[in-house]
């Protein structure tokens, strides 16, 4: 079976008429002279509302993320999303995709919260664990070199204190820590699942394939999510298994609606939004100097060509590249099956919301996901291998 | 007139880093610590070797030297720089450091001043006065930060976008960042600086956008054996700028 999850950005709406003539970043510099709190209000009650109906709608689980200082999103603690779902929620997953450890300069905080919502919702908690992406390297002025060494050794220490008892020691280049005692535990053992949303990172793979951790696969190309599948079991197989299809996951952003004419309509509306406005911002800030090494750097810098730049791209290319899938329950439903079958996930991670659509819009998507296409990914068998 | 390629070029190890070296001339050993902008050869130094012997290697991370996860601080440079003269059987040499160079120049006189002849600190970074504004050097593109470093902006190169820059830019570019994204400057510098009696040429374009003059006259204030000379009309970087009057000044003073 796949498994399905319902997942949300929390944009800012409301964005300025001028944003595309007078600025060039949601991110970093974007001033929050911008931010109306009473806007926002009524933001995070629809949003949470949104996230909690995936739940009524059968949806596997429901996920939050973390990015700061911008209107991409308005999530700067995944956690207290988190927290606010998990007494609202009492059966849906609540996948956390994720915290960015790398951020943070002490994980054993990151440790002890996810330990109390997992603890809160009896186990309900997923772990997914990310850098940060570059803009953020900006908004903490974190050196950017070290993220990746950083990312590895949080991690080391969160696993750590969920499951050694402690007090235990941590002595790395990056963290040094004695008492390490995590009060609470977490709920699940040895912990919750760790999953690693990424967009094809080699060494986030092979991390993840290493450590058997899911691996959720970010706004990519049918293509792309291909390749890094495989790398992903070609690792796995070095590591001397074979993953199973709840070990890959693709997220994607789906809009439904009642027919193809409506679905692609009313979705490239706030697809526009999405790529047009928050997701824009100079290339500097997404590739921030050895974020990653210069000669990696080239090739990403040529396979991520446009990203980030207003008009750049095209929501038809989008649609045909697997980046957004849309239409009527049953061309989605019949996209899914297509894309099982190549790609054999065992996660399907929808952006249930994007851009600045309505919460009517996002409510009907919902809706239809449940009762249309999720009973048809319950039933879908693990595809064999596809390497 | 020399040409430019008659340097020598050698890659020399120190403590596992392979780092490469330039070296022209005769005369007295002269260090030369390049800034954030790279490494390599330049008429200055080529002018320079007329007078004296110019060893000019590429801080470790820059241009053609390696990349080490032991080198992330000022502390770290300066204490390689120790090494380095030991490879080179060196007991000491005059300095040239330009803005991070000078920086480093400065780290290693801390610690190491004994083995410094003379130093020549061109637009030092390093220093931070409270209330004096300087330009954070990682909010712009390479293209904008090269236009802030010149007085005269006719002379600012073109410089390539992200999308297309060359692998030494973008090293260099990672390795400016691991030693300053975090901190740009060192609040201890000043007063710790009060400590150096090497004999010490201050030199700062009195139209330096990156870093004010300012921080040179308060450098020139802590160091007890200092000298600032403020060149009119330059920018931040005064061996492009103004060439001939730097080099007329080191003369004078080396």
């Amino acid at each position: 079976m796949v498994q399905v999850f319902g997942f949300h950005l929390m944009p800012y709406k409301n964005m300025p008429e001028d944003f595309n003539e007078n600025y060039n970043s949601a991110w970093v510099n974007f001033s929050n002279s911008h931010f109306d709190p009473e806007t926002a209000n009524e933001l995070y009650n629809s949003y949470l509302d949104e996230l909690e109906y995936c739940e009524k709608m059968g949806f596997d689980g429901i996920g939050v993320n973390e990015h700061h200082q911008t209107a991409y999103g308005l999530m700067p603690s995944p956690n207290v999303m988190a927290g606010t779902l998990a007494r609202r929620t009492n059966r849906a997953k609540i996948a956390i995709l994720g915290n960015a450890i790398s951020l943070h300069q002490h994980p054993q905080r990151v440790a002890e919260e996810v330990a109390m919502l997992d603890v809160i919702t009896k186990g309900r908690i997923i772990s997914g664990f990310v850098r940060g992406i570059g803009a953020e390297s900006y908004s903490f002025r974190l050196d950017p070199t070290k993220s990746k060494d950083r990312f590895f050794e949080a991690h080391d220490i969160i696993t750590q204190a969920w499951t050694e008892d402690g007090p235990s020691a941590y002595h790395g280049e990056h963290y040094d820590a004695f008492n390490i005692n995590c009060w609470p535990k977490p709920y699940q053992q040895p912990h919750p699942p760790i999953w690693c949303p990424s967009q094809g990172s080699k060494d986030t793979i092979k991390f993840a394939a290493e450590k058997r951790y899911t691996y959720l696969q970010t706004f990519s190309s049918i293509k792309n999510v291909k390749k890094s599948f495989d790398a992903y079991r070609e690792a796995a197989k070095e590591a001397g298994y074979t993953p199973s299809a709840s070990q890959l996951g693709w997220s994607v952003l789906t809009y439904c609606a009642d027919t193809d004419e409506k679905a692609y309509r009313e979705a490239e509306e706030h697809a526009v939004y999405f790529f047009d406005k928050l997701m824009v911002m100079p290339r500097d800030f997404f590739f921030p100097p050895g974020y990653v090494p210069p000669e990696a750097m080239q090739q990403i810098l040529k396979s991520k060509a446009g990203l980030g730049t207003p008009g750049a791209l095209n929501f038809r290319d989008l649609v045909d590249d697997g980046f957004i899938l849309v239409g009527s329950p049953d061309t989605v439903k019949k996209k899914l099956k297509e894309y099982h079958k190549e790609l054999g996930f065992g996660v399907v991670n929808m952006n249930v919301q994007f851009g600045d659509m309505t919460h009517d819009r996002t409510m009907n998507n919902i809706k239809l996901i449940g009762e249309e296409i999720i009973p048809m990914l319950h039933q879908l068998e693990d595809q064999p291998q596809t390497v | 007139m020399t040409t430019a390629a008659s340097y020598d070029e050698k890659t020399i190890e120190v403590k596992g880093i392979n780092v490469r070296v330039l070296r022209k001339g005769k005369g007295e050993p002269l260090l030369w610590l390049h800034g954030a902008n790279g490494g390599g050869w330049n008429p200055f130094l080529e002018e320079l070797s007329e007078h004296y012997d110019v060893i000019a290697p590429d801080h470790p991370g820059f241009n053609q030297s390696d990349v080490s996860k032991q080198i992330d601080s000022f502390d770290d440079m300066a204490f390689h720089y120790r090494d380095f003269l030991d490879v080179l059987h060196l007991e000491s040499v005059n300095i040239i450091g330009s803005s991070l160079g000078a920086w480093i120049g400065l780290q290693f006189a801390l610690t190491h001043q004994h083995r410094v002849r003379k130093l020549v600190l061109c637009n030092a970074a390093g220093i931070n006065i409270p209330g004096v504004e300087s330009i954070d050097p990682f909010n712009l593109t390479i293209h904008q930060l090269s236009e802030h470093l010149f007085y005269d902006k006719a002379r600012a190169p073109e410089m390539p976008p992200l999308d297309n820059m060359p692998l030494e830019m973008l090293k260099n570019r990672s390795m400016h960042a691991r030693l300053m994204w975090e901190k740009g400057y060192d609040p201890k510098l000043l007063s710790r600086a009060e400590g150096v009696h090497v004999p010490t040429l201050i030199i700062w374009g009195r139209n330096d956008e990156l870093i004010p003059l300012k921080n040179g006259e308060n450098l020139e204030a802590a160091m007890p054996n200092s000298t600032l000379v403020v060149f009119d009309e330059t920018g931040h970087l005064p061996y492009i700028e103004k060439r001939e009057q730097l080099i007329e000044e080191i003369l004078n003073f080396i």
